[in-house]
């Protein structure tokens, strides 16, 4: 099932927001982690990652986030996501990932935290 | 805990391997469990751990030898689903896999892939080996 990946910059905040919708797969984590990595080239290194289009995401996709998070903070910048559906919500709870990701309620939220 | 296994018809599929194919294997499983009762959230964790058993084999077990299988048997009765995901690897050992909810673990980019497929599914067993996972979910 193909995935949906929208960019919306926000010069301001040297910040950009995606918007992810879909089933984050094996193939899909690295689709995402591939228009991410450009959005940051871009100089969007703070990340705001609506997620509430995502309906699956696997081990994979996580470890896509966290190697995404690493590369914003390597140019001072920061990844902030939004909205995860319960589910996925779900899966960062069990993980504890919850611990390392700042998880807003919207995007508004997370662009006023920057 | 993974028990009457023995007497359950078990279908299976042949996935080689290559990361194209674990999105067909899913929906092949999921596709013939729609019609049996299942909730959107068990199906939803059975995806899950499917994923990540499948994953496990293609990259770790069979590490993307193309020469390589991944077989993947499952089956159900009243009571509960099992399925069963075998590479052609030389097996691992599922004790030696660090805890990834360490606080030293968690900025890991992998490894999470196990806990996920214990926690979402209620049985899960290796053969000694270590290169096939058995796991069970209780139709609830």
């Amino acid at each position: 099932m193909p995935i949906t990946v929208k960019v919306k910059k926000v010069p301001e905040k040297e910040a950009a927001i995606v918007k992810v919708g879909g089933q984050v797969h094996l193939l899909e984590a690295k689709e995402v982690e591939n228009r991410l990595e450009d959005v940051i080239r871009q100089g969007g290194h703070n990340l705001i990652l609506d997620m509430s289009g995502v309906n699956f995401i696997a081990s994979d996709g996580l470890g896509m986030l966290i190697k995404v998070r690493g590369d914003t903070r390597s140019q001072g910048g920061t990844l902030k996501l939004v909205h995860p559906q319960l589910q996925v919500l779900g899966i960062f709870r069990t993980t504890r990932l919850t611990k390392l990701f700042d998880i807003y309620p919207t995007t508004e939220d997370a662009l006023a935290s920057l | 805990m993974v028990e009457g296994i023995c007497d359950m018809e078990l279908r299976e599929i042949v996935v080689p391997s290559e990361v194209s194919a674990v999105e067909q294997a899913e929906n092949l499983v999921l596709g013939a469990l729609t019609e049996q009762g299942w909730d959107e959230e068990d199906l939803f964790s059975i995806r899950l751990a499917l994923e990540e058993a499948i994953t496990n084999a293609i990259k770790h077990g069979n590490k993307l030898d193309g020469s390589k299988k991944v077989i993947v048997r499952f089956g159900s009765d009243s009571t509960k689903l099992m399925i069963q995901v075998e590479d052609e690897g030389n097996g691992f050992d599922p004790t030696s896999v660090p805890d990834p909810t360490a606080e030293e673990n968690l900025e890991r980019e992998s490894g999470r892939g196990l806990l996920l497929m214990r926690y979402y599914m209620d049985g899960l067993e290796y053969n000694p080996k270590g290169n096939c996972v058995t796991m069970v979910k209780a139709l609830k």
